[in-house]
């Protein structure tokens, strides 16, 4: 079979659309982002992504591939074939297959190349790449039973549009992550529950014949009982994806993280290594102003870190597309130690919120360095951003004056205030 | 030497319909050539002697071997090669890719696979053109591609339908020179046309059917003494079978 094997590879269609398949893995790998560079969940997440893409155009390719039995009229021929289906179907969807693979790789090996450097020693997380082969075997599958089934040109590579652009409606038989956090991982039993549909679908694709020799009958006389068993035990399968449960679930927190020896110290996930400097200045341009005007903790821990059961834990910091959400977690945990307890009557209760912003936005700013941790939206009506950004230029003591001028009128339009 | 093929009371049909008839037919080393008007059966018969369709009644001799059950008719198709009417091919295949995968279908083994390919397309004089694409050749090089690939690993049951049509004078020329070939080999050849002259040129044995029924066998001496003087047809083979389609009116 494998002279048969490199004659599919030679004359595939797919051969010409391999350029192709690549460019759109490359461009969705580096054109979405590259904030998951040195992180290895998240490079092997941001690996795995692309076959969702580009899994779309192959499957409408191997739909191609599969359909020229009804193009080329070879039915008959196949019918008189020694070889059983299965193994003439075999090279066609291997060589699809194939292809499929060969344009996934090159993202893999540079999303690997590029997160060496920061990301320390280990490697991809095998459990990521395997669901993004595990996706590229299903549109392959998919792609090739569809082209058997329909005659037509055109309807093949649609219904494995659908099929495959179908699972971003309905979350719970998705075969892709979106993002790799540390926090997460993917669950054995869901990636396994996929691979079982994905190889239930390869059979179904390798060994229904064609809607042709169908008809034709044969000595195949009783067709529908087939189809019966091979619809039921697909629908089962979905069903078992659907019951697995979540595809990413929560990891354990390490018995080691990463913490560093300033104080108050930050603690992150041992893979979000090459953030701890970025977050470790972050936490130094706080603890930089003077008079001891703010009330820090003793550690800045990362979600997930800590018990949820901690009473402090929903405060902890996340790391969501690169540590730009940082600041705004740190700034949230500073407040809530810094400013007083008060009760809030309701006629000044906008007026104690505006300056509890304006307070939080500041430190937002301080931390990050620059207004970009604020992003693109405005405060509340009444509230001035500029002149909130603006206090970082003045003198370490000025920014500390604003900061006590700020605690001073919380205290004021609240009462009864503690702390 | 023995026949290669038989069938014995064979009954053919599609739903309710019946193509063929309590059928007896033995194929021996050499050219039988099946006449018949359209919806007589050929392509029918020659699909069941292809084992593409099991009979509904009767049985099938494949080089001795009962043909009952699919697992039986894949060992018996390592021994037929078959051209059907409508003769499929991949455009992008070079000849010799196609041939291989054909070699491939019929079940030979990687290390005589290349052997029989390079020997099929010598035997149909394509050696010149295999790496050629099979969507660059002419109608009568792809036919001879058909045969190539129907006779590759020198099956002992050659099954050809209607492989003349659309060919030009030469290029029919050159088929029935491809046909003596195989017939000066040993192989037993089926061959299922409209077309008199193809039979007259190579020929042993000639089966005529009608209405699903073998109506008459003979060689192509008897079926050209069987010529009525006021038949139809330029030539006594013409004349012989047009009075046998004219009985057969005549008595229905």
């Amino acid at each position: 079979m494998r002279h048969v094997l490199r004659i599919e590879l030679r004359r595939s269609p797919l051969r010409w659309l391999l350029p192709l398949l690549i460019a759109l893995d490359l461009a969705m790998l580096f054109g979405r982002s590259t904030w998951w560079i040195g992180v290895w969940p998240e490079a092997s997440a941001a690996a795995q992504l692309p076959a969702f893409f580009f899994g779309i155009l192959l499957g409408g390719g191997a739909a191609w591939t599969a359909g020229r039995v009804h193009r080329a009229g070879t039915t008959e021929q196949l019918a008189a074939a020694m070889q059983p289906r299965w193994r003439i179907e075999l090279p066609v969807w291997l060589s699809s297959l194939i292809f499929g693979l060969i344009a996934y790789v090159p993202g893999v090996a540079l999303a690997f190349i590029v997160s060496a450097p920061d990301a320390g020693p280990g490697f991809l997380w095998p459990s990521y790449l395997l669901l993004g082969a595990c996706l590229i075997t299903l549109s392959v599958s998919i792609g090739h039973l569809a082209g058997k089934l329909w005659q037509s040109r055109f309807i093949p590579p649609i219904a494995v549009a659908v099929c495959l652009f179908g699972q971003v409606m309905v979350p719970p038989i998705r075969f892709y992550v979106l993002s790799g956090h540390v926090q997460a991982e993917v669950s054995p039993s869901a990636l396994i529950t996929r691979f079982t549909l994905t190889l239930l679908l390869t059979a179904m694709a390798l060994t229904l014949p064609p809607r042709q020799v169908v008809r034709d009958a044969g000595w195949r006389l009783n067709t529908a009982p087939i189809r019966g068993i091979a619809a039921a035990m697909l629908f089962s399968g979905l069903a078992t994806v659907v019951t697995a449960g979540p595809l990413l679930v929560a990891r354990p927190a390490p018995a080691d993280p990463l913490c560093s020896d300033e104080s108050p110290r930050v603690c992150v996930w041992p893979e979000n290594r090459k953030y701890l400097g970025t977050i470790d200045a972050m936490v130094a341009r706080l603890v930089a102003l003077p008079n001891g005007v703010l009330k820090l903790p003793d550690t800045f821990y990362e979600r997930g870190l800590r018990d949820a059961s901690v009473p402090e834990a929903g405060s902890d910091f996340q790391i969501l597309a690169g540590p730009v959400s940082v600041p705004f977690f740190l700034s949230s945990a500073v407040t809530a130690r810094t400013v007083p307890d008060c009760e809030v009557p309701q006629d000044v209760e906008q007026q104690f919120s505006h300056e509890v912003f304006r307070l939080d936005a500041y430190l937002q700013v301080r931390t990050f360095g620059n207004a970009a941790a604020l992003g693109e939206g405005g405060g509340p009506p009444g509230v001035d951003i500029k002149e909130i950004v603006q206090v970082i230029h003045l003198p370490e003591s000025g920014q500390a004056d604003w900061i006590k001028d700020r605690l001073t009128a919380i205290r004021q339009i609240g009462a009864n205030c503690h702390g | 030497m023995g026949p290669v093929a038989e069938l014995r009371g064979v009954g053919q049909g599609y739903g309710r319909r019946e193509v063929i008839l309590d059928l007896d037919l033995d194929v021996r080393p050499g050219v039988l050539g099946l006449l018949g008007p359209n919806g007589a059966g050929k392509t029918t018969l020659l699909r069941t002697l292809a084992t593409v369709v099991p009979p509904t009644r009767g049985t099938v001799w494949i080089c001795g071997v009962p043909v009952e059950s699919q697992r039986d008719a894949q060992r018996a198709r390592r021994h037929i090669g078959y051209l059907p009417q409508h003769f499929g091919f991949y455009p992008g295949f070079t000849v010799h890719d196609f041939v291989r995968y054909c070699a491939w279908l019929r079940g030979l083994p990687d290390s005589a696979a290349d052997a029989a390919t390079h020997e099929a397309i010598a035997f149909v004089d394509l050696s010149d053109r295999s790496r050629a694409k099979m969507k660059s050749l002419s109608g009568g090089m792809i036919r001879r591609c058909g045969i190539a690939s129907a006779i590759v690993g020198r099956p002992r049951l050659v099954l050809l339908d209607e492989p003349t049509v659309g060919l030009d004078p030469a290029q029919r020329l050159e088929f029935r020179s491809v046909v003596r070939k195989l017939r000066d080999s040993g192989t037993g050849v089926v061959l299922s046309t409209h077309l008199v002259e193809d039979v007259a040129a190579v020929c042993d044995d000639i089966a005529v059917m009608a209405n699903g029924r073998l109506i008459w066998q003979g060689d192509p001496d008897s079926l050209a003494a069987a010529a009525h003087p006021t038949s139809d047809g330029d030539t006594p083979l013409e004349r012989g079978y047009m009075s046998l389609l004219a009985g057969l009116r005549v008595s229905a």
